[in-house]
């Protein structure tokens, strides 16, 4: 692919040798400061379910799981685990929420990293480390790091998980196939104990083994069987009792109703209450020049909410209150963000006329990820559902699809990509940064 | 190179002490330790408070339309089953941070002076006075009570055996808005919750 790539990407002109890759390390240095300032600014525990997630990890902090039935208590341990350990380090002084703030914070650069070495395969360079950059800035990513929560930890096993697909060794001996999809088996593991997401991962990492390798029936089924099974294996001791105490209903988990009928009511209450599919095919101008939920016609429109949540704080958590300052810098990011998502919906063409075989497992993740979150936002019609933070573990194949799509582009166009999709990352995480926004009111 | 070999050694022995945590605390420290990390560091407060503080608190993750606490058994109709135990005790516990990080009670929480008057301790349960000086308002006691950890983690928990906070009472003239900012912020619970102006409502 990186052949086919670079054969069709017209030659490098341009600035310097490396001068895209040092503006792109710049930029990754700002937001890593950038969240280094969040992990200890930012209001105490705020963020999509702060104080619910405090108790996981306190629960594990005293040496007992999540109480199934509790808010959270369905939420696998490992992100709780990993904060539990940090706190008995942490010294006094140091808030919890700030240690795990940090800990969100490197796991999902973590993610990143692992993302802009796949893309090194795919695209050259230069466009690699301007991808990478630009996604520590994106606001879903930026405010996702800065909270605590188990996405970033599952965001980065996935996207593990997801590199290893694009390398599995067709050609090699079974032994040496079984060894790779035994490492990507424990990645996938190690994803479902993160969230019930990496189960997906798992599933269609399993697909992905027999289909890469069904030239060789039995190594396929082997390797397939390896990592469906091996992830189950980890976390379904957790997964059983918990489905068990839901009455065996993975929908009773995410409606609330496993946990209490009050939460269920509460949550059945948030607007709109009821979804149609007339929901699924609108895109109202409030996307962009008033991206938050109580924008006009926002509540009634999954994608147009699902594109806020990407490009500004849609479900108003962190730039608190939305006054009309805020409002004008969040516009603004949502319009400059149809630049990195028309590159990369000509990257997604591209990719999908090209046929590569190594991008089956990000690109069938990505669909798969997609549509399960269009049936969650129709199980739960609440706008709270529709969070683009839940499509977090996607990172990878967006990546590609707006590193092709910027490889794509000719010579003065491609440089203008690379500034504008570095100027964004900036641009989004100085919006994200903590604290500007009060100076505002 | 030679020199690594006992930095790493030095890095090892002090993540080791931390990892064993810090001396226990005394009943005293127990309380100023509580007033430290109110609203600065919510999630220390939890390993300083017993599960019978939580279901004492009054306050809770989610309640119904009439105000009424989740499913427990204060439900006005008594139509819905009691939750079992432990996942009301994690209720309180969300809800107990919940109001630490509400609007006003975090700002109010650093203007608040505060001395130890007074401790006794009988065994595994202790009393401790406090004066707390409010910025705004006036003055009052809050009063603790400890008591030795039961277990409820079992004793590999690393706060086994520690005293915790099991009830806090209040006492004294509550002087007006700014005087039930300051006895929310001292104590979160949902008595004084519920006679907040609707802004500083966790």
């Amino acid at each position: 692919m990186s052949e086919a790539v670079a054969s069709e990407a017209p030659a490098r002109p341009g600035p310097g040798p490396r001068l895209w890759s040092r503006a792109a390390l710049a930029v990754a240095v700002l937001a890593a400061l950038s969240r280094l300032w969040n992990a200890q600014a930012y209001w105490p525990l705020r963020g999509y379910d702060g104080p619910a997630h405090a108790a996981n990890v306190f629960a594990l902090y005293e040496g007992r799981l999540p109480t199934p039935g509790s808010w959270l208590g369905f939420h696998p341990p490992l992100y709780h685990a990993l904060g539990a350990g940090l706190w008995r380090l942490l010294p006094d002084a140091v808030p919890v929420h700030a240690g795990l703030r940090l800990l969100s914070a490197a796991l999902g650069f973590g993610a990143v990293a692992i993302a802009w070495r796949v893309l090194r395969d795919f695209v050259d360079e230069e466009d690699a480390a301007v991808v990478a950059a630009f996604l520590l800035g994106v606001p879903v990513f930026a405010l996702a790091t800065s909270m605590v929560g188990n996405e970033a930890a599952c965001m980065l096993f996935v996207t593990a998980v997801l590199a290893r697909l694009t390398r599995i060794p067709v050609a090699a001996e079974p032994r040496a196939a079984l060894g790779h999809a035994l490492r990507t088996a424990g990645l996938a593991g190690l994803a479902a104990l993160s969230k019930t997401t990496g189960f997906v991962a798992a599933g269609l990492a399993a697909a992905t083994y027999a289909l890469r390798l069904r030239a060789r029936v039995p190594t396929a089924l082997a390797a397939a069987a390896l990592v469906g099974a091996l992830p189950l294996g980890m976390a379904g001791p957790f997964f059983a009792p918990t489905l068990l105490a839901a009455g065996g209903s993975p929908a009773a988990l995410v409606t609330g109703a496993a946990s209490s009928t009050a939460l269920e009511s509460l949550m059945a209450a948030q607007p709109p209450s009821e979804r149609f599919l007339r929901d699924y095919f609108s895109f109202p101008a409030a996307a962009l020049h008033a991206p938050v939920f109580k924008a006009e016609g926002l509540i009634h429109s999954v994608p147009g909410l699902l594109y806020a949540s990407v490009w500004s704080d849609a479900h108003a958590h962190f730039l608190i209150p939305v006054t009309e300052g805020v409002l004008r810098v969040e516009s603004a990011i949502a319009w400059a963000g149809l630049i990195p998502t028309g590159l990369g919906l000509l990257g997604l063409g591209l990719l999908l006329r090209r046929r590569d075989p190594r991008l089956i497992g990000p690109l069938l993740f990505a669909a798969v990820m997609g549509v399960a979150l269009l049936r969650y936002t129709w199980i739960l019609p609440s706008y709270s559902a529709v969070k683009a933070s839940y499509l977090l573990p996607a990172l990878l194949p967006v990546a590609l699809c707006v590193a092709c799509g910027l490889a794509r582009l000719p010579g003065g166009w491609r440089q203008a990509g690379r500034a504008a999709l570095l100027g964004l990352g900036v641009a989004g995480t100085a919006v994200t940064t903590w604290g500007w926004h009060l100076w505002t009111q | 190179m030679r020199r690594r070999v006992p930095t790493l050694g030095g890095l090892a022995l002090a993540l080791a002490a931390l990892a064993c945590g810090a001396p226990p605390r005394g009943p005293v420290e127990t309380v100023e330790r509580y007033f430290d990390v109110l609203a600065r560091d919510p999630m220390r407060t939890l390993a300083l408070s017993s599960p019978e503080f939580h279901l004492s608190h009054g306050l809770a993750a989610w309640r119904r339309e009439d105000g009424s606490l989740s499913d427990s058994g204060s439900s006005p109709e008594g139509s819905q089953p009691p939750l079992p135990r432990q996942v009301e005790i994690e209720d309180r516990r969300v809800g107990w941070i919940n109001a630490q990080i509400a609007p006003h009670a975090v700002e109010r929480v650093g203007e608040l002076r505060v001395r130890v008057t007074g401790s006794e301790v009988a065994g595994d349960r202790a009393r401790v006075t406090a004066e707390v000086r409010p910025l705004r308002g006036a003055a009052f006691v809050q009063r603790f009570e400890l008591a030795r950890d039961a277990g409820e983690a079992g004793p590999g928990a690393p706060d086994a055996g520690r005293w915790r906070i099991v009830a806090i009472e209040q006492e004294g003239p509550v002087g007006g808005a700014w005087g039930h900012l300051a006895r929310f912020a001292a104590y979160p619970n949902e008595a004084l919750a519920r006679s907040l102006p609707d802004r500083a409502r966790p």
